[in-house]
């Protein structure tokens, strides 16, 4: 039993590992765009069609990591479409936000439709295998760059957000747009330089999908990632460093079905699937209260209005 | 099964409304999520308890039987449910301008603390609006089932719940507006295999034309009043 047990737990951790990094670069980045008082729905667009471009350009040029940075700069042009439309007045950044991710995808779809067959060079894992002589804990140790990269750029958003000029001006611009305006700071522009790193990061998310785990370019790469890294989001308040825990919960909780069919259980598989979400929603009915707003939430944010 | 798929939606989507009355949960998130978990439901059943013997490759519902199904407009090729979703629209129409209900519900839309202020029952007509909601999207699935299918499968999560939430922009929430925005899209997503095979193109291009068009109509809303010459006589 205990060994069932062991597996479930080494299993759960390498998926918390292996699957966390796209929802931990696409809402860092929605983190940085929502601070800014802009939420960017279409960030699911953004991670396929960055998917998509990273596969196409790792394949084209044989380097993987030129690949990661086509998709960043990939999806900065959809970040800077979607900071450009929505600062038209009447414009809703909700609805732009859906019309760009049917748009992304679609296009990713377009585009990538000769890059289904031929394999692309992926990204090599860091191996810490020599920490451990588990079989099981070598195989879980294998971890992405791109991992530590999410890590280390969450430590950043967070220190930067509470103590740089920029990170000031940022909050103050998602929290009030007019003093934002007094202060003579252009929120437009803040709020195009937010979404335009958001829509990089989410590219990259995407790159890691297509170039390591699954690694492969095809038209359900994406369950919805980054639909629910936005909503991760909000599950985290807002904070660059609750981003990465809720990112490793969401991987192990997604991680618990495949574990518990590897020791013989497969009873209610599709609900272990949806595990995630169960979890997501049971946290969040539990955290919330309609006595107080939510804590640490911008206050020109639509949906929290 | 119309009531049994509106009831299903009501209470589905009622909840997300109760959650957020009750306990403030962002409805935008529950939703979301509320839509994975069904996703999850219906694969248990389909590929679980209702699963055909029949049907080996892909995991469908045993079918419900052509004697269940509903049949087409006469003179037509087109099933019932667009007559029905036109009488629905209108409705809905009726119900948010002609009645106290959907004044209460415009006001409470509006600003939730003046509706509080004048003592309209908010927490009950944000569950009641959003069941309602839930009931419309659950009769599109009956008509799914009951019209198209004629059996459950995976063939039902076609995005057709997103899509909707654009036409309802372009429609610019007026229910009557709905009809001729949301054929417009239905007809573009069914003339893709006609892209596909006449000109040769991938399938995605409708995906791409579709996001190009949202784009485009929600980018003009900018425009209005700004160009005095497309404004009506007399406005100028």
């Amino acid at each position: 039993m205990s060994d069932a047990l062991t597996t479930v737990a080494v299993a759960m951790f390498a998926g918390a590992v292996r699957v966390s990094t796209p929802f931990l670069f696409v809402s860092l980045g929605e983190t940085l765009t929502e601070k800014s008082g802009r939420i960017n729905l279409g960030l699911e667009g953004t991670l396929v069609f960055g998917a998509m471009s990273a596969y196409a350009v790792s394949y084209l040029s044989g380097n993987p990591w030129v690949g990661v940075l086509a998709a960043g700069l990939a999806g900065s042009v959809f970040g800077m479409a979607h900071g450009f439309f929505c600062r038209l007045p009447k414009v809703s950044d909700i609805a732009i936000g859906i019309a760009l991710m049917l748009f992304g995808s679609g296009l990713a779809f377009f585009f990538g439709k000769g890059f289904i067959q031929p394999t692309a060079p992926r990204l090599q894992a860091i191996d810490f295998g020599f920490l451990t002589s588990d079989p099981q804990l070598k195989v879980a140790l294998q971890i992405n760059p791109l991992f530590f990269i999410g890590l280390a750029l969450a430590v950043v958003m967070w220190w930067a957000l509470a103590n740089t000029r920029f990170g000031l001006i940022v909050r103050m611009t998602g929290d009030s747009a007019a003093t934002a305006k007094a202060m003579g700071v252009s929120v437009d522009l803040v709020r195009f330089v937010a979404t335009t790193i958001g829509g990089f990061l989410a590219g990259v998310g995407g790159a890691f999908l297509s170039l390591y785990y699954p690694g492969s370019w095809n038209e359900g790469l994406s369950s919805g990632q980054g639909l629910m890294a936005v909503a991760l989001v909000i599950f985290s308040r807002w904070n660059p460093l609750m981003c990465v825990a809720a990112a490793l919960l969401f991987g192990a909780a997604g991680a618990l079905g495949p574990a518990l069919q590897s020791v013989g259980i497969s009873q209610g598989y599709h609900f272990f699937n949806a595990a995630p979400h169960i979890l997501t929603l049971a946290i969040l009915i539990a955290s919330s209260s309609s006595k107080r707003s939510l804590e640490g939430a911008p206050g020109e944010l639509s949906i929290t209005k | 099964m119309f009531v049994a798929a509106a009831a299903a939606g009501a209470a589905w989507i009622g909840f997300v409304g109760a959650l957020r009355h009750a306990r403030a949960v962002n409805e935008t998130i529950s939703s979301l999520l509320m839509f994975y978990i069904a996703v999850a439901i219906l694969n248990f059943f389909v590929e679980g308890a209702l699963r055909s013997p029949a049907d080996p490759n892909k995991p469908s519902t045993t079918p419900i039987g052509s004697e269940n199904m509903i049949g087409v407009i006469p003179g037509l090729e087109v099933h019932w449910g667009l007559a029905f979703g036109v009488v629905l629209a209108i409705a809905a129409h009726v119900l948010m301008t002609r009645t106290t209900f959907g004044f209460a519900a415009r006001v409470t839309g509006g600003n939730v603390r003046a509706a509080r202020a004048q003592g309209l029952p908010v927490g009950k007509l944000m569950v009641a609006a959003c069941a309602l909601a839930g009931a419309s999207a659950g009769i599109a699935g009956f008509f799914e089932v009951a019209a198209i299918l004629g059996k459950a499968n995976a063939s039902l999560v076609a995005g057709y719940g997103f899509t909707g939430i654009l036409v309802s922009f372009l429609a610019r929430h007026n229910p009557i507006a709905i009809p001729p925005v949301a054929v417009l899209f239905g007809g573009l997503a069914a003339a893709g295999g006609l892209i596909q095979r006449r000109m040769g193109l991938p399938d995605a291009t409708v995906q791409v034309l579709q996001g190009l068009i949202f784009l485009t109509i929600l980018l003009s809303e900018t425009a209005y009043g700004r160009i005095p010459f497309l404004e009506p006589e007399g406005r100028r």
